[in-house]
């Protein structure tokens, strides 16, 4: 799969804040988006085949599952870029577009059709400036604050026991992830060194209460992006993954356990929409971006029939930035789908600006 | 239009009231409501803990089930000690089959005949409460004891067939030097498709057991939506018991967590006046690189916790088609994936492992290899790694 993504920086090219715009004749698109496609099916039946015929059945472990998700998402992104090539093949150069926005505000809506149940809103709230620090290097400062707007309850559905509330709980958590980003002609190099941190509190069916801390410690995540064309990008987040684990009563933390935890990774594709005009004089850019995540630190895994567990959270996320012409701001809005077994929705509204470094 | 499929969308009701057995809580309900049942002549019968004295509630200890012209039908769905409770209003007389009891339990109230794991019963009822009670002899529970355990049969049930055999040396051996094996742990993935021809073949397979065999399921078990075949063929997923000097707890992670009822009695099901402590289930909760962990990880976390914090000894999970000894983390973990489950090797790595409970809880793997197989590619470790208890 590798040798075959690597043929896709031949012919790449940039659009990204504080980098040159450009254009891809669609002829050179079309071919590149070709060898997304047999990279991605190459990916997922080399997972297949790991798992039933080459290797000992689950023995296969993290690397043939992420290799299977991001199989799925390269196929699927070719897909639907080719879809986009013929419903509007326009191509044109974007001297901005919608991408991660520096501050961005996420909104998770919550409700239960269960009665006596309780799934609250949670949101988060991210920063990522972006500085240019040389021609070909960027640093963004990532991190992101998250919680729920109030507690989880579930019922217990035993018959004898009246349906009374047997689990609530409450959580929240910080990510810190850094990523310095190397340009290179048609493809850019990721370093994100990720700290993810969660705290919980349970209060148990027997008034039992309980502080969970939960860390998992990614340091040498590495990342690499290729451009299919000049608004599609393919690209791999891959990782080694520590955890540990802590707890109290209320009162002293036990001592934190550190173990070796399953590998982490990371597959997206996304392809930008040319600017389109908009009522009230505004120029719109949209992006979408589907991605695999191989990790179930969020509890958002996408299981289906007996495949369980082994896949974490497949996403579909729709963002539109808004501008008016001349303009070095905008604001983005954006909607997001995980294909999980919730099928967790988010909606979110940042501000975009120019990077820090940038020549205006 | 719209707005009135919005509107019976978002209307409330009872959880499991629309049933959907490939969730965790749905099956919870499935088991509880299979715990107990009431025959056509108004007589209710119940599983009960087995320290039980009051029949006002239940416990899914069991599988009750009326039959067409036979015997209602119980399945113990623990090891060793077990009771039901059978109220009535009027005298009667009651014809109950009980199947999972262990062999060295005696004779029970109005026993007729009994074969194997087996026992036929016809009770005289009086009006009020009547107990069904088994109980080991307390000379089986005076010293150290045995327990076999491993998971994943899948699309092998012959190969658990041989393991079935070897687990009868496993008890005339274990009988003979004081240490008596007091029940298999089927660690769920008894099944490949959820499929009711599947577990009947396993549970005919379980009919010939030397001793009790408490199964939970795998997600190879419970991915039926409308149907909880597992609970309803097999029993309860998620049950907490007494074995001699050990509380075991068994989960039913089938659905990659725990159903959040059943993290919410997590204090209640760990908490024991036993000396010992170990839980079982099907997904590790420490998956290493096998990505065969949990879908949720902070449901994996919590179990951790608690079952540390109640002072668990030892984790037995499955899910993962080979053997793994992960004892780093917050409470040792052995995965057993070696029923008969693919494991695509030459040399397939099948078997069971044998804790034995003393003092110290202390683990073995015993290799039953395939028919025409050279033998296990792996050899056993040669010793048991020894555990301090509590």
């Amino acid at each position: 799969m590798l040798p075959l993504l690597l043929c896709l920086s031949a012919q790449a090219h940039e659009s990204e804040p504080g980098l040159k715009p450009y254009v891809v004749p669609p002829t050179e698109a079309a071919q590149l988006r070709k060898r997304l496609r047999w990279a991605g099916i190459a990916g997922m039946a080399s997972a297949g085949l790991w798992y039933f015929a080459a290797g000992d059945s689950l023995g296969a472990g993290d690397p043939a599952t992420l290799l299977a998700g991001a199989g799925l998402v390269a196929t699927t992104g070719a897909l639907i870029g080719g879809s986009y090539a013929v419903l509007d093949p326009r191509e044109p150069a974007m001297g901005w577009e919608a991408s991660g926005p520096p501050l961005r505000l996420t909104l998770s809506p919550g409700g239960s059709t269960t009665i006596g149940e309780n799934v609250p809103y949670g949101g988060s709230l991210e920063l990522a400036p972006r500085f240019i620090l040389g021609p070909e290097l960027q640093l963004i400062a990532q991190g992101t604050l998250r919680g729920d707007f109030g507690d989880r309850v579930d019922v217990d559905p035993r018959p004898q026991s009246d349906f009374a509330p047997a689990l609530s709980r409450w959580g929240w958590g910080a990510d810190v992830n850094p990523e310095l980003r190397w340009y290179r002609e048609g493809m850019d190099f990721r370093l994100r060194p990720t700290l993810l941190t969660r705290y919980t509190a349970t209060t148990f069916a027997d008034g039992s209460t309980r502080q969970l801390e939960r860390q998992a410690w990614m340091p040498l995540t590495l990342g690499v992006r290729f451009y299919v064309s000049g608004r599609q990008r393919f690209g791999l987040y891959l990782g080694p993954r520590w955890d540990s684990l802590r707890w109290s009563d209320g009162g002293q933390w036990q001592e934190r356990e550190v173990d070796f935890g399953p590998i982490y990774g990371q597959a997206f594709y996304s392809i930008n929409r040319p600017h389109m005009r908009l009522p009230g004089g505004l120029v719109g850019a949209s992006r979408l971006r589907i991605s695999y995540e191989h990790s179930n630190f969020d509890g958002q895994a996408f299981d289906f029939g007996a495949v369980v567990g082994f896949f974490g959270p497949v996403t579909a996320q729709y963002d539109m930035q808004l501008r008016r012409p001349g303009w070095d701001n905008g604001v983005q809005v954006g909607l997001g789908v995980s294909g999980t077994k919730g099928g967790q929705v988010n909606l979110s509204i940042g501000w975009n600006t120019q990077p820090f470094g940038a020549v205006h | 239009m719209t707005l009135l499929l919005l509107a019976l969308m978002s209307c409330e009701r009872p959880e499991c009231a629309r049933p959907a057995y490939h969730r965790a809580e749905c099956r919870v309900q499935a088991e509880n409501v299979l715990a107990r049942v009431q025959t056509s002549e108004g007589v209710e019968i119940r599983f009960q803990e087995a320290k039980a004295t009051s029949a006002e509630s239940w416990s899914t200890t069991g599988l009750l089930r009326n039959q067409q012209d036979a015997p209602v039908f119980a399945r113990v769905a623990t090891l060793g000690d077990f009771r039901l409770s059978v109220e009535t209003e009027e005298a009667t007389t009651l014809r109950l089959t009980l199947d999972n009891v262990d062999p060295r339990i005696p004779a029970l109230e109005g026993e007729l005949e009994s074969s194997g794991l087996r026992r036929e019963l016809e009770l005289e009822l009086e009006p009020g409460v009547n107990w069904i009670v088994g109980e080991l002899p307390e000379a089986v529970c005076s010293g150290s004891f045995r327990l076999a355990a491993a998971g994943d049969i899948q699309t092998n049930p012959l190969q658990f067939r041989q393991i079935i055999d070897a687990l009868h040396t496993e008890a005339s051996d274990s009988e003979a030097e004081g240490e008596p094996l007091l029940g298999l742990v089927l660690l769920g993935d008894i099944s490949e498709f959820s499929q009711p021809e599947e577990l009947t073949q396993v549970l005919d397979i379980l009919a010939s057991s030397p001793v009790p065999v408490a199964v939970i399921p795998g997600n190879h078990d419970v991915y039926a939506s409308l149907d909880a075949v597992f609970n309803r063929m097999v029993g309860p997923g998620n049950l907490s018991f007494d074995v001699c000097s050990a509380r075991v707890v068994l989960f039913d992670t089938g659905s990659g967590s725990l159903a959040p009822s059943i993290e919410g009695r997590l204090p209640e099901l760990l908490k024991s006046e036993q000396p010992h402590l170990l839980a079982g289930m099907h997904h590790p909760p420490m998956p290493g690189n096998t990505s065969g962990g949990w879908s949720d990880e902070l449901s994996a976390a919590t179990l951790l916790a608690e079952f540390s914090q109640a002072g668990g000894e030892l984790l037995l999970a499955a899910h993962v088609h080979e053997r793994l000894e992960m004892l780093d983390g917050p409470v040792p973990q052995v995965v057993v994936g070696t029923l008969g489950a693919d494991q695509v090797e030459v040399d397939p790595d099948y078997g069971y492992l044998r804790v034995s409970v003393r003092e110290q809880v202390s683990w073995c793997f015993v290799p039953v290899s395939a028919a025409g197989s050279p033998g296990a590619s792996r050899p056993p470790p040669v010793d048991c790694v020894e555990r301090s208890a509590r």
